[in-house]
């Protein structure tokens, strides 16, 4: 009797299955809009991943705290990415086959470039709010919250000639970010007339990087060109200090994780990366900025900022979507929302961020330099009309 | 032939550093046969109490020093204790010991993970300096490497002079022998857990000074130590010391040869070809202790 229960119940959910092929969450209780984050939460990018999430749980409680968005309830399923292309692969397939979300945010450059193709071949609308790499531009299914590799990095290398570097020696990590983002740099650097002197590579999960700035100081570069991620900046400069190597340090998107490990050795450095304006008069921005200091104590930087507007440009997509009818668990009826408003609220200086058809976006950056342990903006570069 | 006199200089105090780590897991491996990969446990729990205790409670650094390196010895003794002496009790196989030691090593990460976060902690109580020789730049934390001898021969006269000493030896060479002439294997087991153990936490303190704590430091830390163990030889931890010295001055000076990503490929290069043409280490019998 036991035994003949187990097809009556296959045969059950097979009829089940094909009669109502939502998701689960769809019939029961409030309605919940469930989609995916791959942030690093693990390994020496973990610190950045942290912020992401501060960013990310911020907005859905912003929108479900106002009553969802047209009686949908915001979810996120978050899942470690470990900094890797290989852990963005594995997250990614988590998402898509286990949790069956039909978008997510991704961060980091290999992480994007490895969930694309995935997220192509089922139908899931990919939002980078982290990766810098021109390569991540002109892909199908995914889109770009981010300065991007030339942008970001031409104003460091014109800065730099500006303050009399002819030379400069970069250290970059061994990813696609450091790869790519080394090649936009170098390539800015010598159109200027600027030489590169030295260039030398570093394992994600290095924390020691003797050998590397032994040869670097060797080159004596005026500049030391640096891609590396949340702590592991500051153990690099930390190092490079110690091993009295004396050119000024400059690189893409410092985070906290700079100043708190890289303490003294930190100051001077020079980043670029995304603006946030703290005395922006836009009201929405003005709101965010000052919600995230009474709740962290601290004016959020880009990594905190990105995965807000992320998922209040899904809140705006959600909502368009139900409007014209459409069913917002289909990836390809947000894409189809997105493309007719490729525009969303620029919640870190104010005014609006527009999706490029590269799928690039364009907003204002700014170069940040470490004086007395704090970021202090030093240049605002706005995007081309 | 400055960055070439640089490097050796800082493989020398790399390479001490490891040799110290080399000894301290060769105490327990050679003696108790067990690939004690959960030494990394005990390598990252003695660095965080140090953390705790000086950084963030403001003890003095000797007395958080002093305290965290009992710690860490009955930390390693308790491991045996209460995982492999069961294990050893019901004669499980090697691998049940590997398997266990894997397993503490990753709970532990993730507990550090979940205290301490994920991220790298600065011990700010150790200044990080250059320090000139001349044309070369070294750091404070490279010269406090070099301390790691003084550790090593304290370790050397402790198994030659002492009674349990003698006995870790013994056990070592022939744990049947051994046993036949009285000697306590398991009393041996627990002496060489605490000496090992304790070892960790001047180890952890060098490494910690350049690189910071991570939850995985343990894991880098035992990969490194654990290769040149096997590649000295099991015969004394002296083989694997100087192993491990040779393979810090590699690691520095390949750079020169070789694209910077491959520094860690080295260290393992150097194992497989030992493995295949040495098996019993490079040093066969010429280190005994």
């Amino acid at each position: 009797m036991r035994l003949s229960v187990i097809p009556l119940i296959a045969a059950f959910a097979l009829v089940a299955g094909n009669v109502h092929p939502l998701p689960l969450q769809a019939q029961t209780g409030p309605k919940t809009f469930t989609f995916g984050a791959m942030f690093p939460l693990s390994g020496p990018a973990a610190e950045i991943g942290e912020e992401f999430k501060r960013g990310l749980d911020m907005a859905i409680d912003d929108v479900n705290s106002k009553g969802g968005i047209d009686g949908w309830q915001l979810k996120s399923v978050v899942v470690d990415h470990k900094g890797t292309a290989l852990g963005g692969a594995q997250a990614m397939n988590q998402l898509v086959n286990l949790d069956k979300v039909p978008f997510v945010l991704t961060t980091f450059t290999g992480v994007a470039l490895t969930a694309q193709p995935i997220a192509a071949q089922n139908s899931v609308l990919l939002m980078n709010v982290g990766g810098t790499s021109n390569n991540l531009l002109g892909k199908p299914w995914l889109y770009n919250d981010q300065v991007m590799g030339d942008p970001l990095n031409q104003p460091l290398a014109q800065y730099s000639y500006d303050n009399r570097a002819r030379t400069a020696a970069l250290l970059t990590s061994e990813d696609a970010y450091g790869k790519d983002d080394g090649i936009a740099f170098t390539t800015a650097f010598t159109k200027l007339g600027g030489k590169i002197v030295a260039s030398e590579t570093f394992p994600l999960t290095t924390t020691d990087f003797t050998a590397q700035l032994t040869k670097i100081r060797a080159s004596n570069p005026d500049v030391l060109y640096i891609v590396a991620v949340g702590d592991t900046q500051g153990l690099l400069v930390k190092q490079a200090r110690a091993l009295d190597v004396k050119a000024n340090i400059v690189g893409p998107l410092p985070t906290t994780g700079l100043i708190t490990v890289g303490g003294r050795a930190a100051e001077g450095f020079v980043g670029s990366g995304i603006a946030v304006d703290p005395t922006t008069k836009d009201p929405a921005a003005k709101a965010f900025l000052a919600a995230f200091k009474a709740k962290y104590n601290t004016v959020p930087e880009w990594d905190a900022g990105t995965p807000y507007e992320a998922v209040h440009f899904l809140a705006s997509l959600i909502h368009e979507t139900v409007r014209s009818g459409g069913d917002p668990r289909s990836g390809a009826a947000l894409l189809k929302a997105l493309e007719a408003h490729p525009v969303f609220q620029n919640y870190l200086s104010g005014g609006q961020v527009h999706l490029l058809s590269d799928h690039g976006s364009v907003r204002a950056l700014q170069l940040q330099q470490v004086k007395d342990g704090k970021y202090v903006t030093i240049k605002v570069v706005q995007p081309p009309k | 032939m400055t960055i070439l006199l640089t490097l050796l200089l800082l493989g020398l105090t790399v390479g001490s550093m490891y040799a110290l780590f080399a000894v301290s897991f060769g105490l327990i491996y050679n003696v108790t046969h067990i690939f004690h990969f959960a030494h990394g446990a005990v390598i990252s729990a003695g660095g965080y109490l140090v953390y705790v205790l000086v950084q963030l409670l403001g003890w003095p650094v000797w007395l958080g020093i002093a305290a965290a390196i009992p710690f860490a010895a009955l930390l390693g003794a308790a491991i045996e204790l209460f995982f492999y002496r069961p294990l050893r009790r019901r004669n499980a196989p090697h691998v049940a010991f590997f398997l266990t030691s894997v397993g503490i090593l990753t709970v532990a990460e993730g507990l550090f993970g979940v205290i301490f976060g994920p991220g790298v902690l600065s011990l700010k109580f150790l200044p990080l300096a250059a320090i000139h020789i001349g044309d070369v730049s070294v750091t404070t934390a490279n010269l406090s490497m070099l301390s790691a001898w003084v550790f090593i021969a304290l370790v050397v006269v402790f198994l030659l002079a002492t009674r349990s000493g003698r006995f870790m030896r013994a056990v070592a060479d022939t744990p049947e022998v051994a046993k036949s002439t009285g000697i306590d294997l398991e009393g041996t087991y627990i002496w060489s857990f605490l000496l090992g153990s304790a070892l960790t936490v001047p180890a952890m303190l060098m490494y910690a000074w350049y690189q910071g704590l991570t939850p995985a430091a343990g894991l880098s830390t035992i990969l490194i130590s654990s290769a040149a163990v096997i590649i000295g030889g099991r015969t004394g931890v002296l083989a694997g010391a100087i192993a491990a010295l040779g393979l810090g001055i590699l690691q520095a000076v390949a750079i020169v040869f070789l694209p910077s990503g491959w520094q860690d490929a080295v260290v393992f290069s150097v194992l497989f070809f030992v493995i295949a043409l040495r098996p019993n280490g490079v040093f066969g019998l010429a280190f005994r202790w």
